[in-house]
């Protein structure tokens, strides 16, 4: 045997890899041989040496980098970095390999997909400018004005005394910001002080009763009536494909379960970039028809107001309060939205993608629904890309993303709770706008025009359960109290807000209220998703109920430095790293 | 190891925390390794990440036949040889200590003679550095992951023959190399 396999086989011998023959004749030569005795003697100091070496370790927790990356590789069709087969020879030059294999969209389909397009969605979107002051003289009038309508829920049934009662609540918030988000407010610029406000309503044009037949009416302005045609290359149109392949996972009674709950997403605007029709606009290109209401069906339904049942008092004062928001509309706007998940993605793209004028988006799963966390988490994935564009403050996105792959109910919690103990007082403001919620959702949503496709009056193919003539999506403007809208920014118990929605719309109907139709579809949600009972009420020409995602998202403005000291500055806007 | 095969099967079912556990229980070990391979601290962060996600996206096609280990392992130096090709500007182990904080863990010794022990380290490295890439690998899946040759063969899919004489000629070029420290050593 020549000398260097001899000298192969004392390598081999230190590392104890030698057959009991090898090993053996090893030790006879070694006992012969002190070369060989020298050899091994340096062999084994040297493996000493090299494994001596410092290790190292990552000083970071990788598996939430991983775990975001490698769904995002499922979702984009392949491993994004490295196109390398971890079975076969390694290639750089090869593309990433398409997302082909049956199990891996199997796999996917189980993760992500189907419960994420198992769910209805709404959407809530507001605008909000904070101006702390204001917010907390309107926190604290709120609390009182709820207390009052308290008592005035058992003592009296009639509208006019529950505004009566509810008018102290009323702050002038228009007054602090008159001109601010005046493309954006909900209520029109002519909306002045009712008669026979008491004192406090002074200054809130937007506060008046319902029997004046017009407030409501005056709450909302139609900005879009129409649909518009969906986009349809490249990714979008094949996310609508993927969705269209996936719906027969809908029918399913999980998909049901998770159908109850509402996704928050909460979005930063950069400041006088938003032009009046932006928000109507983004999800109008998303093919989610957006409207507002028309004031004379808002005032027709005023007008029956009074002979409705105690039942509907609540939802009475509720519009009432809707109303008063409708002052604060300054503020505050908000937009409601029943969409499939593929057209929340294109939103949300679009979103990220503007980073003019959107600077920074967080989603906010209800805690108990893993399809809503999985849309977070794919908004997420495409959050991160988004925070590298140039000059895209690193912000709420990146915060909802920091702890939210593996645990994004605790980070949901944590985001949360950071968030009104940053706030302070709005901590309160946000048990107290979740109570009502529900109640003024079904308002305003009552307040749409009848039609049967849900949300009527836009088109018949915008109803729940889609149209023939593209996606369902459907937005509606509605109006919040900032406190609410704040309450919504850190919700902690959103099922109760959820409950009370669908509670609402399951009275009307029961009561068989035609003129609720579109309140009818709020609760019909459900039954999209369990077997399409939308479609027999909606028509033949309906063929197939689409489902649809139920979210919220916050939108928020920085405040002027003109306006808002520097400490408000800091508490109303929106954390950018803190989240 | 047997406990990867539940966490497996979890993550399999669509229990991303479990993949993630995996992750935590090898990242370390991976990184540690790939730091030596790929030559600095930041290739070998990229490496291990991207070996991580490659081994979710196709977790199906694990058959368990081997260790969770191995195949991870094999991921992570085809990555690595890919990378190499693609000669990516590298900083250096102690740059990139620098820069990104990754102290190693010290295995102990006196404060006297820590800078003994430093020097003797960076001649080390300054060796191993200098091995071809084929040797440099097969020595530090043996020395520094400590696997057995069979192990070396499965991840880098080679004959243990292979992996011994490679072993052997990394360690000949070393001892060449580090003669005058061995010796000393050796007193």
């Amino acid at each position: 045997m020549a000398k260097t396999s001899q000298d192969e086989l004392l390598s081999a011998y230190i590392d104890g890899e030698l057959s009991d023959a090898q090993r053996a004749e090893v030790e006879e030569r070694l006992a012969k041989d002190a070369d060989a005795r020298q050899l091994v003697s340096e062999l084994r100091a040297l493996k000493e040496s090299v494994r001596s070496l410092p290790a190292y370790r990552l000083e970071e927790d990788l598996a939430r980098r991983v775990l975001q990356r490698a769904e995002r590789a499922i979702l984009t069709g392949g491993v994004d970095d490295e196109a390398t087969e971890s079975e076969g020879p390694p290639s750089s030059s090869e593309p990433p390999k398409p997302w082909t294999r049956p199990l891996l969209r199997e796999r996917w389909r189980r993760v992500y997909l189907w419960p994420v397009l198992a769910v209805a969605a709404t959407l809530l979107i507001m605008f909000m400018i904070p101006n702390r002051t204001a917010r907390i003289a309107q926190v604290d009038q709120k609390r009182m004005a709820d207390e009052a309508a308290q008592k005035s829920k058992s003592s009296s049934t009639s509208p006019a005394g529950k505004v009566a009662e509810l008018s102290p609540s009323a702050e002038p918030v228009a007054d602090v910001e008159p001109e601010r988000f005046e493309s954006l407010r909900a209520v029109p610029e002519n909306a002045k002080a009712a008669p026979g406000i008491p004192h406090g309503l002074a200054k809130q044009p937007s506060v008046a009763s319902k029997s004046d037949g017009t407030v409501l009416g005056h709450r909302f302005r139609r900005k879009m009536a129409g649909r518009v045609e969906s986009p349809t290359e490249g990714e979008e149109g094949r996310l609508l494909e993927e969705e269209k392949a996936k719906e027969n996972f809908f029918a399913d009674d999980s998909a049901d379960q998770v159908a109850s709950q509402l996704l928050i997403v909460r979005v930063d605007i950069a400041e006088s970039t938003i032009p009046p029709d932006a928000i109507a606009a983004l999800f109008s290109q998303q093919g989610i028809a957006f409207e507002d209401v028309p004031p004379q069906e808002t005032e027709a339904r005023a007008e029956n107001a009074d002979n409705e049942s105690d039942e509907n008092l609540e939802r009475e004062r509720a519009a009432e309060e809707a109303s008063q928001l409708g002052r604060s509309a300054d503020e505050v706007e908000l937009v409601y939205v029943e969409a499939t998940a593929g057209q929340l993605k294109k939103t949300l793209k679009a979103l990220s993608t503007d980073t003019d004028r959107f600077t920074s988006i967080a989603i906010e799963p209800a805690p108990e629904v893993a399809a809503q966390r999985e849309l977070q988490k794919w908004y997420m994935q495409r959050g991160g890309e988004a925070s590298h564009v140039k000059d895209r403050p690193r912000g709420a996105t990146d915060g909802a993303v920091a702890d939210a792959p593996a645990t994004a109910k605790s980070s949901r919690a944590k985001g949360a709770e950071a968030e009104a103990d940053r706030k302070g007082v709005l901590g309160e403001k946000d048990q107290l706008g979740r109570e009502r919620l529900g109640r003024i959702v079904a308002s305003q949503a009552q307040q749409r025009p009848t039609s049967n496709a849900g949300f009527g009056g836009v088109g018949a193919g915008a109803g729940v359960g889609g149209g023939v003539g593209g996606p369902p999506g459907r937005a509606q403007r509605l109006s919040l109290p900032p406190e609410i809208k704040e309450s919504l920014a850190t919700a902690k118990n959103r099922s109760d807000v959820v409950q009370r929605l669908q509670n609402n719309a399951g009275r009307n109907e029961g009561a068989g209220n035609e003129k609720n139709s579109d309140v009818e579809g709020l609760s019909s949600l459900k039954a999209d998703k369990v077997g399409g009972k939308r479609d027999e009420k909606s028509g033949p020409d309906r063929p197939h109920a689409r489902p649809l995602v139920q979210t919220l998202f916050v939108f928020r403005r920085p405040a002027p430095a003109a306006d808002l000291s520097h400490e408000t500055d800091r508490d109303e806007t929106p954390a950018k790293s803190d989240q | 190891m047997n406990d990867d095969a539940p966490l497996i099967d979890q993550a399999l079912k669509g229990d991303s925390a479990a993949f993630g556990r995996l992750v935590e229980r090898y990242q370390d070990r991976l990184y540690n390794t790939m730091v030596h391979v790929a030559g600095s601290a930041e290739d070998a962060r990229d490496v291990v990440q991207d070996a991580f996600v490659q081994a979710f996206v196709k977790l199906e096609t694990f058959r368990g036949d081997a260790a969770f280990y191995t195949w991870l392992y094999r991921i992570a130096f085809n990555l690595a040889a890919s990378q190499a090709r693609r000669k990516r500007p590298s900083v250096s182990i102690d740059e990139a200590r620098q820069r990104f904080g990754h102290e190693p863990m010290q295995k102990g010794g006196a404060p006297e003679g820590r800078m003994e022990q430093k020097e003797r380290i960076c001649q080390v490295r300054a060796a191993m550095d200098r091995l071809n890439e084929d040797h440099r690998t097969v020595l530090v899946l043996r020395e520094i992951d400590g696997c057995d040759y069979e192990t070396i063969a499965s991840i880098l899919e080679l004959r243990i023959g292979t992996v011994r004489s490679r072993l052997f000629r990394a360690r000949m070029q070393l001892r060449e190399e580090l003669l005058d420290v061995l010796q000393e050593d050796m007193k």
